[in-house]
């Protein structure tokens, strides 16, 4: 059948804010090329101008948009679409103000590189949640995944990121595998990959598919095809048992693109599955919640047990964004508005608390990654008061205290799970939270009530850190052998004595470039903002879900 | 109508002096931290003086009704004869533990006031929001400076007892929050298809649920309530935290913090769950006499007295709660009179237990002995406060203990004979517990010889007496002149489900001088249209 479409205007109207990002990235190639080396500073600026455009972009479309479809029902400009967008280009936009003085300090050279690639990744993350099509939906997801591969190997000199970067690349890719594998079940059973002409499809065959699964032609086919799509989607949210990536391409990656991925990535997954199964799949929901119901219990219990082990903070938010990520999925599995709203509510809230906490991960990070150990943070309170207050509002944020985001979020989504008649998933999802308190308040505890070492002193000598560990454990449950590990680990990290003195001045006086603290007070005000005012954004969120009953 | 928001000022007025102390001068913090508590008392004392107890229920009521129009909840507080008398309570007492700390707290002062005052912000929420939402945040905004409080400024032990405190109450209270959005959700599908979802108090009150909802809505309140009133057998992170806490810090837990679970228990399960409380006044009975004996047994075994002051919390506790589960006027109001007299008592103390171990160092009841020869005034503060805790007629809590076991008779005589009979070991721990300090040999070496060696053992100074003397006129006050206090709150009282209403005993709710008349058994109706005379309504 031959196929014919020609753009109108509006179409390209509807998808302004991947045309200024992606545009944007590559005028900053060019840039780079052009810049004197000693300009190079002047690439982060135009990438926040060019995240600036893309926000204005997107508050046209509010404005002035229709939500409809465009380029043949490839892409929408839907509310769903918009408050993805303000969500993802505000993480991108947080990243890039936290991006120079720390790559500077991680010795990364190529910054034009950097930059365009993180506006690629983030063209990418917009188009997946505005796809309406399986076709769309794969190009967002290998446009991010490729920039993000890439990003997360940035630091040449640190085999951890070089690791990281290639553990992302090989199951990502066996994700993106079963995605499509899925998606090509689904098309086969349903003729098409539209997603609204899926929908309209399934509705008119609903009926006969609650016959039972193997009731019909395509029943056997569709559901293998859901669970693959499942999966390809849970791999990306890293929901459990498919995070096994997350934590060591979290805490290898360089701490800007963890702290981006972390939530842009996660926000436009999650995005495009809700729209995938919530409104495509909606009337075979009974067939895929029950999938998404045992991944999500899975995910909470496990993603908090998991977190509540480590002793290196990045590696403790690494398994955090896992029970975070199981949370977002109780909204996915009660499968209606509520569920869709609290989704997009929660994705909000936790891009501020959690690159909030990553920034200040990064801002203690010492070069070749140090600095991230629980035992870094001993002391923090005297030694940066600030810093130590807006970390521990984050982790208040991220246990879901009142009075921050984390709270009306977490309300949101399990206040979702009762009134759906899914008591059990806010019951198991509330206890589960209950070790979020003991992890988060470990890195708490240690910044407030332990005494720091003198800054730069012990970091010569390991026993000193040994020790320090133990104390450590001694009041959290930690594995032995992991700890063992963690720290042999550490002290065979390749450091040359030049290398540690610098570490050492770079510990005693910490400090930040001013686009570290602006993202730092953007976190924190948006964090306590939401705890105490969040109905702008919950309207937002309840606008956008009315795509679905 | 807009009238001055009084019950805000008085809630955030801590929050806002608190956020400003980090910013003050060192030297100034302080000052103004107490000046703040300070005025709060008064903005307390104006509140009482201007509670109508004839009026409605609610008075002073404030809403805001679309605070959050996406989750159905809005802001509202209000204050009834209950909480009036808890508001007041915990003014006072913050107060009292911040003028404690002037001399007792001297690293990080800035934060640890901020902190302190936050906590005072959160058990005022506590007390007058109306909306379970906003009831629910400051129940977990007094968490966060609590933990900090104990694990910063506590003794050895200090990281244990807060981790083990914030994991206890989180647990509970978690659960609770699964019984607020429950009772949201029931209470929209109770009103069919115009239900709307709603977390206000009035409302919820009417709607109809089913015995075994409220059985389980119950249990889930239940499990936050529990945990922080230290009911046996979830009360093991109590004494780790009051012993490990700083004075002022253990005077705020115990004082007020505790208060706001019983506190809880008589608003929200006996206020929402009439059903259910009726048919687990067993258990709820039993419960609080396990935890009666429970703590007197534990506190007359302890050496330590921060520690057995901590059990003697559990067991007068447990009496509030045998009160508030008689489920009768007179249990009800003798369990939140006892409220207001154990925040007092053990307030008392636990300063005298501060100030001892100030000066001594030690907090071993055998490292003491005839004390009450070099530090008099001590001696008559402490024997004071111990006999008001043991409930010596006269002083404040026999009157709460009298009617409240009254109440529990009337209730169900085999729970009334328990009661009573556990409340007896609380005179033999109170008075070892002073004999063992004051009186008897003094010791020949130890810390506390060490200490008056140095010259440090001193008597009570003015600046600590002056701390007490509002403790000790109250536990006068009250407990010569109780029936004003319950009187006032019968109406509230009257107002809870499923209450029985019985006669207040003439003998002690109505002082004989004052008012003959209404010893005469008189009709309900007449009985609560009659004018009441409040004490702290004469000056005004």
């Amino acid at each position: 059948m031959p196929f014919t479409y020609t753009p109108s205007a509006a179409d390209w109207g509807r998808v302004a804010p991947e045309l200024v990002i992606a545009g944007g990235g590559l005028l900053l190639l060019v840039a780079d090329l052009l810049l004197p080396s000693a300009r190079k500073g002047w690439l982060a600026w135009l990438s926040l101008a060019v995240l600036l455009g893309g926000f204005a972009a997107t508050i046209t479309l509010f404005v002035v948009g229709d939500s409809s479809e465009a380029f043949a029902g490839m892409v929408t400009d839907d509310w769903l679409a918009l408050v993805g967008n303000l969500i993802i280009l505000s993480a991108g936009f947080l990243a890039v103000l936290l991006s120079p003085g720390y790559i500077e300090r991680q010795e990364v050279t190529q910054r034009g590189e950097y930059y365009a690639l993180l506006l690629f990744a983030v063209s990418g993350m917009l188009l997946l949640v505005s796809a309406t099509n399986f076709m769309t939906i794969f190009l967002g997801v290998e446009i991010l995944s490729l920039a993000l591969y890439i990003l997360s190997a940035f630091i040449a000199g640190r085999s951890k990121s070089q690791e990281a970067g290639m553990k992302y690349f090989l199951l990502s890719s066996f994700a993106s595998g079963f995605l499509l594998y899925g998606m090509a079940l689904i098309y086969g059973s349903t003729g098409t990959t539209g997603l609204s002409k899926m929908n309209t499809f399934l509705t008119a065959h609903a009926p006969k598919l609650t016959q039972g699964v193997f009731g019909n032609d395509f029943g056997p086919m569709l559901v293998v095809g859901l669970g693959l799509l499942a999966v390809g989607f849970a791999f990306k949210v890293s929901a459990i048992p498919f995070h096994a990536w997350t934590p060591d391409v979290y805490e290898g990656a360089p701490t800007s693109i963890t702290a981006f991925m972390s939530a842009g990535t996660k926000a436009a997954a999650f995005i495009a599955l809700a729209r995938t199964f919530m409104v495509a799949l909606h009337p075979v929901g009974t067939s895929w919640s029950g999938i998404f119901w045992a991944i999500a219990i899975v995910t909470m219990v496990g993603g908090n047990i998991l977190a509540a082990t480590q002793t290196n903070v990045k590696r403790m938010l690494a398994y955090s964004s896992i029970a975070h990520a199981g949370y977002i999925l109780v909204g996915v599995v009660l499968n209606n508005s509520v569920g869709l709203a609290s989704v997009l509510f929660y994705l909000g809230a936790y891009t501020f608390m959690n690159i909030g906490a990553f920034a200040v991960v990064l801002a203690l990070e010492r070069s070749a990654g140090q600095g991230t150990e629980l035992s870094d943070y001993a002391g923090l309170s005297k030694r940066q008061p600030v810093l130590a207050g807006v970390m521990a509002l984050f982790l208040l944020a991220l246990a879901g205290f009142p009075g921050t985001a984390g709270f009306p979020a977490k309300w949101y989504v399990f206040y979702g799970a009762i009134t759906s008649g899914h008591l059990e998933l806010a019951i198991i999802g509330l206890l589960a939270s209950v070790l979020g308190f003991f992890y988060y308040l470990r890195v708490i505890w240690a910044m407030y009530f332990t005494e720091g070492r003198e800054p730069g002193s012990a970091r010569s000598g390991t026993m000193a850190t040994e020790v320090r560990e133990r104390e450590l454990a001694a009041a959290g449950s930690v594995s032995s052998s992991r700890r063992s590990g963690r720290s042999a680990q550490t002290a065979t990290s390749k450091t040359t004595p030049a290398r540690k003195a610098q570490q050492g001045e770079k510990g005693a006086t910490l400090r930040l470039p001013v686009g570290a603290w602006l993202a730092l007070v953007l976190c924190a005000l948006v964090t306590i903002g939401l705890g105490i005012y969040p109905s702008g954004l919950i309207e937002l969120a309840r606008h956008a879900a009315t795509l679905l009953p | 109508m807009i009238h001055f928001p009084l019950l805000s000022v008085i809630i955030f007025l801590p929050l806002v002096a608190g956020a400003l102390v980090l910013v003050l001068p060192r030297g100034w913090a302080k000052p103004w931290a107490l000046f703040w508590a300070i005025i709060d008392v008064v903005l307390a004392i104006i509140l009482t003086a201007s509670f109508d107890v004839n009026a409605n229920r609610l008075q002073f009521v404030e809403s805001i009704p679309n605070w959050i129009p996406g989750f159905g909840v809005g802001y509202s507080v209000g204050v009834d004869g209950i909480s009036i008398f808890l508001v007041g309570l915990t003014t006072l007492i913050s107060a009292v533990a911040i003028g404690a700390s002037l001399w007792s707290i001297n690293t990080r002062v800035k934060e640890y006031l901020a902190l302190m005052l936050l906590l005072e912000a959160g058990v005022l929420g506590v007390f007058l929001a109306t909306n379970l939402f906003l009831f629910y945040v400051f129940w977990e905004v007094m968490l966060i400076p609590a933990y900090f409080l104990i694990g910063t400024w506590g003794g050895p032990r200090r990281v244990y007892a807060a981790i083990k405190f914030v994991l206890y109450t989180a647990a509970g209270s978690l659960l609770m929050l699964v019984g607020i959005i429950t009772l949201g959700v029931l209470h929209q599908f109770h009103g069919g298809p115009h239900g709307t979802f709603t977390l206000d108090l009035v409302q919820l009150a009417q709607t109809p649920l089913s015995n075994t909802e409220q059985i389980w809505l119950f249990l889930a309140f239940f499990a936050a309530f529990a945990v922080k009133v230290g009911l046996v057998p979830l009360h093991s992170w109590l004494p780790d935290a009051y012993t490990e806490a700083p004075t002022p810090v253990t005077i705020m837990l115990s004082g007020v913090m505790t208060k706001t679970a019983a506190y809880g228990f008589l608003r929200f399960c006996i206020g929402l769950f009439p059903g259910a409380t009726h048919t687990l006044v067993p258990l709820m009975e039993i419960l609080a006499v396990v935890s009666i004996l429970y703590g007197a047994v534990l506190a007359l075994v302890q050496s330590d007295f921060k520690r057995l002051i901590a059990y003697s919390s559990i067991s007068h506790l447990g009496v509030v709660m045998l009160g508030l589960f008689a489920l009768n006027t007179q249990g009800i109001e003798g369990g939140v009179l006892q409220m207001v007299n154990h925040g007092i008592t053990i307030t008392a103390l636990f300063l005298i237990a501060g100030y001892m171990e100030l000066r001594t160092g030690t907090r071993k009841i055998e490292d003491f002995g005839g004390q009450a020869l070099r530090w008099p005034a001590l001696a008559i503060v402490f024997l004071i406060a111990a006999l008001s805790s043991l409930g010596l007629p006269g002083l404040n809590s026999f009157a709460g203990e009298f009617v409240t076991l009254l109440g529990v008779f009337r209730a169900n005589v085999v729970y009334g004979v328990l009661g009573t009979l556990v409340v007896i070991p609380a005179a033999w721990y109170l008075l070892r517990f002073f004999q063992g300090i004051m009186q008897g040999p003094a010791p020949e070496r130890g810390p506390v010889v060490a200490a008056e060696r140095k010259g440090v053992a001193k008597d009570l100074d003015l600046n600590e007496l002056a701390v007490l003397l509002p403790l000790l006129v109250l536990i006068f006050v009250i407990g010569l002149a109780p029936g004003q206090f319950t009187s006032a709150m019968d109406r509230s009282v009257h107002a809870l489900p499923g209450v029985q209403q019985t006669q207040a005993p003439p003998a002690l709710a109505h002082e004989p001088s004052r008012d003959n008349s209404r010893i005469r058994p008189a009709p309900l109706q007449q009985q609560v249209n009659q004018p009441y005379v409040l004490v702290f309504n004469r000056g005004v």
